[in-house]
This record gives C-alpha cells, structure tokens and sequence, in this order.
C-alpha cells in the first residue's frame, strides 16, 4: 500500500476518533496539534488503526509514535 | 474472543448517521432520552461507545433532561487504570434504560476515597460502588509456582485494607450494592470479624481466609 493511500486512511480515522472533520493527515501531525490526543486517545487510535489495517503494533513501536508519519512506517513494514 | 460479544455483534450495526446524531443531541428540544438509548441499542465499536458517552456527559452538564432514562450514580474505585471502560459503561448503562454517571477519583486513591468522609466519593452520595481492584488490590504474597509460599498466602482479618475500605462506605453511604463473588467474599469477612469481635479478649484466635476458596 502507498503513502497517499495509507494517509487517506488514517484522516478517516483521526477525524473519527477526535470528532473533528478539518483535521488533515500529514507526516508531521503529532500530538501537540490536536486537542484531546492524550495518552487514553492514542491507545484508541492504535486500537482502531490495528482493526482497520489489520496488523498488530508492538509496545515498543506504540511508544516510540512520535507523529503520523511515525504510524505511517509501521504500516508501510506489515501490509 | 467471539466478536458476537466483543464487538456487539448481536445487536443491529449503527445507523451511518450515528456521528450527526450524535452531534445532534444537544440541539435536540425536550428530553433526549429516546434518542440516546435509541443510539445505544446499535452494536457500537469502542469510538462510538466514547463518543456516544461523551455526548452524554454533555448534555447532563448542560442541564438537558435525559428522561426517561433513569439516573443512577455510580462510584468506580480502582487501584488501576479503569479510564478506558467508563465511556462503554456509560454508553451500555444508556442501552439498558439507565443515565449512568460516574464518579471517578484519582488514580489507586481506593483507601482514601473510601475512609475521609469528605472524599469526592462520599460527597457525591453515589447508589453503588465499584471496587474494581486487581490482585494487587489485596495483601497477597507472589506464590507463582512456589506451593510453599502459596499454602501461606491467607488473608489476616488483623491487617486488612479492604475490611476498612468497605467499612469507610457502609459507615457513610447507605446504599453500597454488590453481585460480584469478589464482594461476597468482603461481606463474608465482614461478617465473620463481627462474629471474632471476642478476639481482643483473647477468646477466640485470629481467623483466616484463603481467597480461593470463594
């Protein structure tokens, strides 16, 4: 799967999750850039991009999440 | 795990309006009660489950009548991170006919919530309380795999946080419920220290319970 394509898939999920429709899934959106990704947040994200792609974050990788494009790469490695 | 109960599969999927809907129930006129529980019938996923309660938890903030459903305040104590199974609590609570809220205080604040009568707990004059402790929870020595250590491993009545944590509810709120065989297993000890209260006099010896056994 692409770069585009797998982006497009997650601003479906980011808008969902945080219940906001302008929300753009660029590489370098983090944290900081959206009001209520805190740490509760970030597990329903990863729970909800596992279920979407259909793979399996490692802890370490959750942890190490610093940003989309961060999501992006774990993704690009299993599907 | 069967996704018949952990995905809700049993019940009808969500509507592909349940977002507008959502949103919509703050500008909804009259009570919105029908509309929540109507929401709350479907089979929904974890974010719909969170954002269906935070939409209830805003509409009671707001001061939005939530009949006809019923209101019940609920008390969750925990000694660990319980944040994650609010949201369906609430949302599931809305299926079945009842305006769930809960009171949650600070993390592992379980012995404290419970004994200082001016605890968020206790002010909030909650209609149930859920100790929802892990073993962590209760004065138990690690025994995996060590049957020696296991064969000790008893709960001493003389040294028990949770008597006292139960005590500190049935002393201030009047309508402390349980269902759980953890919670008969309190009552018992409870019940069984009123019976020792000769002990101090030195009647009868300190009595032990294994937990295992309930």
């Amino acid at each position: 799967m692409e770069e585009p394509q797998i982006l497009a898939r997650l601003m479906n999920i980011f808008r969902d999750i945080f219940d906001e429709d302008s929300i753009e899934a660029v590489p370098e959106l983090s944290a900081k850039d959206i009001e209520g990704w805190d740490s509760l947040a970030h597990i329903r994200l990863i729970l909800t991009i596992e279920k979407a792609f259909k793979i399996k974050f490692a802890t370490s990788e959750v942890r190490e999440i610093e940003n989309v494009q961060g999501i992006v790469s774990v993704i690009k490695a299993r599907v | 795990m069967n996704p018949l109960y952990t995905e809700l599969q049993r019940l009808p999927r969500a509507p592909r309006a349940f977002p507008e809907r959502v949103k919509g129930l703050g500008s909804l006129n009259g009570p919105v009660g029908r509309e929540i529980q109507s929401l709350a019938t479907c089979g929904l996923d974890l974010n719909q489950l969170t954002k269906l309660a935070n939409a209830i938890c805003k509409t009671r903030k707001e001061g939005q009548s939530l009949d006809p459903l019923t209101p019940f305040r609920l008390a969750v104590l925990s000694n660990s991170t319980s944040d994650m199974t609010i949201p369906p609590l609430v949302s599931s609570a809305a299926r079945h006919g009842i305006a769930l809220e809960v009171i949650q205080p600070s993390y592992d604040q379980v012995a404290q919530e419970a004994l200082n009568p001016d605890s968020k707990v206790n002010r909030s004059k909650p209609d149930a309380v859920l100790l929802a402790l892990d073993y962590r929870g209760l004065p138990l020595k690690l025994s995996l795999g060590d049957n020696e250590i296991a064969s000790t491993t008893r709960i001493d009545l003389s040294d028990c946080s949770i008597k006292k944590e139960c005590r500190g509810f049935s002393a201030i709120t009047s309508k402390v419920k349980s269902s759980t065989n953890f919670l008969s297993f309190i009552e018992k000890i409870l019940s069984e220290n009123e019976k020792d209260s000769g002990r101090e006099s030195g009647l009868k010896p300190p009595r032990c319970f294994n937990p295992m056994e309930f």
